[in-house]
């Protein structure tokens, strides 16, 4: 073995600032998103801990009439046994009717607790004791499940004034972590799972880099963070670089080489982890991790980093089977083509329902290289009865990812698995898509509105078990360009090779929101890919990878990506005036006239034909910056028209492509990109443009450059996929789908009167 | 298809103009006052020590012979130091004494005996043939002359030919044409430092007879298979077969005067993680020593000597300054008093710091 300058101590480890930075205590009552905590620092009379949910306020907002929400938490085996307090820290509507609105709280299936949801300016706070041994080490199912009702308002729109948002400052597991204070040593990595979150939910990481430190260790902080992040599946990171460990709840990653830390004050000495020069810490009290991985040299450092990363991907999910269950679909329940899956497979309760609008949530998960142009369809069938005496304008609509997709007009019988609804696959992303159900169930009462007179009467009985959604075959071929999260992270045209994160010098906003987005992409995609960071003196953009800069500091590709956007006219999309004719525009549902009604009935036709009708929709809409928005841009080289072909039968072509994230300035993107994560919306990204407006939470996207297309698993010869794919490159544009049809057609029928003639008959 | 026709013309065009106008080799050491005059000097001296009047550049710390990577050094360092007639010197005694060979590349060793060059091995050595290619390239970016540019897509026509190899790892380059392959093509034989990653990267503008880029990415690849515990300093030669990699049993397995190149490959190659590559070599076993980097068995750790000279105590410095920016020692400048491959190497390497790490040099230079 070498012998190395470095002066081991010996002693149990680590630097001194570390030590102390973990035994401080979470900030009670800070200010979370949206919501004005103050009262709460007058409400914890007594020194405890909290162990917070893993979700953000806008992850933990329960909307509508009814709203269900589940969460895994993970308890650490030392802990577990401690927690015996739930606390609730909540503030709902000032339109919710205290009277008629609850919210339940289950723990792994047993009932904890109810509170009647008074709303009002000011958030409360409750807590509720927990039974011995319904916390268990592992993953736990948290279900929170809120019941609103308007004061006054009996109309549709008023359902959607109706919320309940969960602080996650102050919601979570409560208790006495001990007298000892002091950081200790932790051997089982599988406490990286029950990382506690910041007061906005987020899962802080800061990447320790003591000053001279060398940037390529930053790739391997980031490399380290990206592992985590898959392990505890934290898609909402919120990275700083700094030279110092952190206080509070979250996480310190420090990575080099024993010379290196031990310069900047760290040394490494007994190590219970099996990995050599790894050191894993634990703050009792804020719940902090301290990770440090030290080795001889960098080489070596490389060597310890893949040992750990292969150690976390051996370990077990442990926990409740529900806990177990609400984890492991976190980021959306694998869809297997050709299968039916029963919506209570994918979470969703079954119940009966009293109110106006019922709003039902749940995700899947699509392969990567799902074609987003495929014509196909999911089947959605639904298994509704009414049991109030509905009225006629009662409808479902479909929505993934924030667009509607489908809809369908509810009888008076409500709706059975018999009228199955298609909805466009064109409308789903590769990899992890949200969904949502809206049943509006509307009486003649509800013109009358006596609200008191109206509860208790259930209106819809819905039953998970036997309702389904079945994905027809799924044409398996990556398109690019394309942001959304499975492509975000453009991978090297080297296999194996890191991918270049470009970002201005002396600009740590977007450096952390670099980092950031590497890391969420990560948790999200459940892939580490390694990353290679490259600081620019001047502009930044001339190398495929990913680039964040604000719009003044890009060049090369990367800055014309953003010059698209500027010119309307770049949108490859637009269709004009034919687009108006075949009903591709978006109608004013007020619209009169029967010219008017010929268009929507064409649209609806399309859309149940399972035609999607995408960005056309947009056509009038900016993407003009502005503060704090985030523009999110892919572009790629062009591929020939031999290399098309060659990819398009499968055969690998590479091709350099530059994902672009900008704003105004660096804070813009830094605050931009944290809104975007903290939000949920990375999983609505789509085109090969997206503007993310952070002043009302919305995603526009479209496409300004020809798509290319790379089949990948399936064959395109054979005859299954062929249809599929040859029928999704054409219906990419419908109209040119449409076109091609025609032109087929008069095509085969003139060769058809051709052999006819030449026959003689 | 007129559209497509116009782009790929167009491309053509620029691409070619683009090429042109790329930074020629030494450009960054040129255009500052004070490492222009030391280049100029220390050149002056190379060429008074080391290239006869006929163009054969002598190793002398090896029996004096020439050989093509002496050669090829030479040209390279003679359009970094802007003389045109050193570098036709030179040249041209490569390929009247050199290219000898049935094909375009060069025989790798020639002694210097009364009656005249001898080439006492005909092999070659793929390395002196990228570094002569790489010259030649050079040379048309800086005067214009296109015969420079076709002999050298000659010579990388053979090197494609002859000399790429495919494995399970992507294409790799053989370290000569004979004698480096058995059990019919399963187990290659390969040097890292064969890899002069500027070279690939310069050559991968200007000649599509091979994918360079690929090439230049399996050679990092080969060279973080080769670093293992407990240095993780990357031999001189390894074996490869299939997906397994291992230090030759055909030479000592050896960090040494191979391998010792391979950080300031890196540190000179444009591309960024190449260059944080250079930067982690300064963390390895040997290169806090301040007499110089050792000659270490990879599997032991044992040290066999001490690389004293300037040069490689050079590569030393430089790759400690890409990661942590600590300054150059002005001592590494002294020039005059090394062999013929420490003094190569220590041009190459304030070249290096000229173009690349301009930051590591005192403000003065």
């Amino acid at each position: 073995m070498i012998k190395n300058s470095i002066v081991s101590t010996g002693s149990m480890c680590l630097k001194s600032a570390l030590l102390a930075a973990a035994v401080l205590t979470v900030p009670f009552g800070a200010n979370a998103q949206q919501l004005d905590l103050s009262v709460l620092e007058t409400k914890t009379e007594e020194r405890r801990t909290i162990r917070r949910l893993t979700a953000t306020a806008d992850q933990m907002r329960l909307e509508g009439e009814f709203s269900e929400l589940r969460l895994a938490l993970y308890a650490p085996r030392d802990e577990a046994l401690l927690y015996r307090k739930l606390q609730v820290d909540y503030l709902t509507a000032v339109s919710a009717a205290p009277e008629y609105s609850n919210l339940s709280v289950t723990i792994n299936g047993q009932f904890v607790g109810d509170i009647e949801l008074t709303s009002g300016e000011q958030a409360s706070l409750r807590s509720f004791d927990l039974p011995p041994g319904l916390i268990v080490e592992g993953f736990n199912e948290v279900r929170f499940v809120a019941r609103h009702k308007h004061r006054v308002d009996c109309t549709i729109p008023a359902t959607y004034e109706l919320w309940t948002v969960l602080n996650p400052a102050n919601t979570g597991l409560v208790f006495d972590p001990g007298a000892d204070t002091a950081p200790k040593l932790v051997s089982g990595l599988e406490v990286l799972r029950a990382i506690p979150n910041d007061v906005t939910g987020s899962t802080n990481f800061r990447l320790v880099q003591p000053a001279n430190m060398s940037m390529s260790n930053l790739d391997r902080s980031l490399a380290v963070a990206q592992a985590v992040a898959v392990f505890g599946k934290y898609q909402n990171p919120n990275i700083e670089i700094r030279t110092e460990p952190g206080t509070n709840a979250g996480m310190d990653i420090i990575v080099g080489t024993r010379a290196e830390l031990s310069k900047a004050g760290y040394a490494v000495g007994r190590t219970r982890s099996g990995i050599q020069g790894l050191v894993l810490m634990r703050s009792p009290e804020t719940g902090r991790l301290s990770l440090l991985i030290a080795a001889d040299s960098r080489p070596a450092l490389d060597h310890s980093i893949a040992q750990f990363q292969e150690a976390l991907s051996k370990l077990p999910i442990t926990g409740t089977q529900r806990g177990i269950k609400v984890f492991t679909t976190k980021f959306g329940y694998e869809i297997t083509p050709g299968t039916a899956v029963s919506l209570a497979e994918l979470g969703v309760s079954s119940q009966r329902f009293d109110g106006r609008l019922m709003q039902r949530d749940f995700s899947i998960r699509l392969p990567e290289d799902y074609f987003v142009g495929d014509y196909g369809k999911a089947t959605l069938s639904l298994d509704i009865e009414a049991l109030a005496n509905l009225s006629n304008a009662n409808r479902l609509q479909v929505f993934a990812n924030g667009a509607a997709l489908a809809s369908a007009e509810l009888t008076r019988e409500g709706i059975t698995s018999r009228s199955p609804v298609n909805i466009p696959l064109g409308g789903f992303s590769p990899g992890f898509n949200e969904l949502r159900i809206e049943v509006s169930s509307l009486t003649s009462e509800d013109e009358v509105c006596d609200v008191s007179s109206l509860n208790g009467v259930d209106r819809l009985a819905f039953e998970t078990s036997t309702s389904t959604i079945e994905f027809d075959s799924l044409a398996r071929m990556r398109v690019t360009p394309s942001v959304s999260p499975g492509n975000l992270l453009p991978q090297s045209t080297a296999d194996n090779r890191p991918t270049y994160i470009q970002v201005p010098s002396n600009d740590r906003n977007s450096l952390e929101a670099a980092a950031q987005l590497a890391v969420a992409a990560s948790a999200i995609n459940q892939i580490v890919q390694p990353v290679s960071l490259v600081m620019g003196a001047g502009d930044v953009g001339s190398q495929p990878g990913l680039i964040v800069a604000p719009v003044n500091r890009l060049s090369g590709l990367a800055k014309q990506a953003y010059t698209d956007t500027l010119q309307d006219t770049r949108r490859s999309a637009s269709r004009g005036h034919v687009a108006n004719f075949v009903g591709l525009e978006t109608l004013d549902a007020n619209e009169p006239g029967l010219w008017a009604d010929l268009r929507r009935y064409a649209n609806s036709a399309w859309r149940n034909m399972g035609f999607k009708l995408g960005s056309e929709f947009q056509t009038q809409k900016s993407f003009k910056l502005e503060k704090n928005d985030v523009l999110i841009s892919q572009r790629t080289t062009d591929l020939t028209p031999q290399e098309s072909w060659v990819a398009f039968f499968g055969a690998p072509v590479k091709q350099d492509v530059w994902t672009v994230v900008t704003g105004l300035t660096g804070d813009d993107v830094k605050s931009g990109v944290d809104t975007l994560l903290r939000e949920g919306r990375l999983a609505w990204l789509g085109g090969d443009t997206s503007l993310y407006k952070t002043s009302d939470n919305t995603v526009l996207s479209d496409r300004f450059s020809e798509a290319n297309y790379f089949a990948s698993l399936a064959n395109p010869s054979e005859l299954r996929n062929s249809r599929l794919v040859v029928a999704g490159v054409i219906s990419h544009n419908m109209l040119d789908f449409v076109v091609f049809m025609v032109l087929f057609g008069v095509v085969l029928a003139f060769s058809y009167y051709v052999a006819l003639r030449k026959s003689g008959r | 298809m007129l559209k497509t026709v116009i782009s790929a013309l167009l491309a053509i065009v620029l691409a070619s103009s683009s090429a042109v106008s790329d930074p020629v080799f030494g450009h960054g050491a040129r255009e500052k006052d004070a490492l222009s005059l030391w280049l100029r000097s220390a050149w002056r001296d190379y060429k008074s020590r080391f290239v006869t009047d006929a163009g054969a550049v002598i190793d002398d710390a090896n029996k004096g012979i020439s050989h093509s990577e002496s050669q090829g050094y030479g040209m390279v360092l003679a359009v970094a130091a802007d003389d045109l007639d050193a570098f036709q010197l030179i040249r041209d005694y490569s390929f009247e004494t050199l290219q000898v060979r049935n094909d375009s590349l060069f025989a790798w060793k020639v002694e210097h005996t009364d009656q005249g060059p001898n080439i006492t091995d005909i092999n070659n050595a793929t390395d002196g043939d990228l570094l002569i290619a790489w010259a030649l390239l050079e040379a048309y970016k800086r005067w214009d002359n296109p015969d420079n540019l076709a002999s050298a897509r000659k010579i990388l026509q053979d090197v494609a030919t002859l000399l790429v190899h495919e494995t399970s790892l992507g294409p790799v380059l053989l370290p000569g044409a004979m004698g480096f392959v058995e059990d019919e093509g399963k187990t290659l034989t390969v040097n890292p430092s064969y890899w002069v990653f500027p070279a690939l990267e310069s050559i991968a503008q200007f000649d599509r007879s091979a994918n360079w880029a690929e090439i230049a990415v399996v050679g990092e690849e080969i060279l973080d298979l080769s670093q293992r515990a407990p240095t993780y300093l990357p031999p001189d030669w390894v074996d490869i077969s299939g997906f397994k990699l291992v230090p030759s049993d055909k030479f000592p397995p050896e960090f040494g005067y191979n391998a010792i190149r391979i950080p300031l490959y890196l540190a000179f190659s444009s591309n960024a993680f190449r260059e944080k590559k250079a930067a982690d070599f300064s963390t390895l076993h040997g290169f806090s020593n301040p007499g110089g980097p050792a000659v270490t068995q990879v599997v032991t750790g044992a040290i066999q000597s001490t690389m004293s000279e300037i040069g490689f105590r050079s590569i030393v410095a430089l790759s400690r300054c890409i990661d942590t920016s600590e300054p150059f020692p002005t001592s590494l400048l002294q020039f005059g008093s090394d062999s013929y491959y420490s003094s190569t190497l220590q041009i190459f390497t304030v070249l290096a710091l000229a173009e690349r790490n301009p930051k590591c040099l005192s403000p003065e230079w």
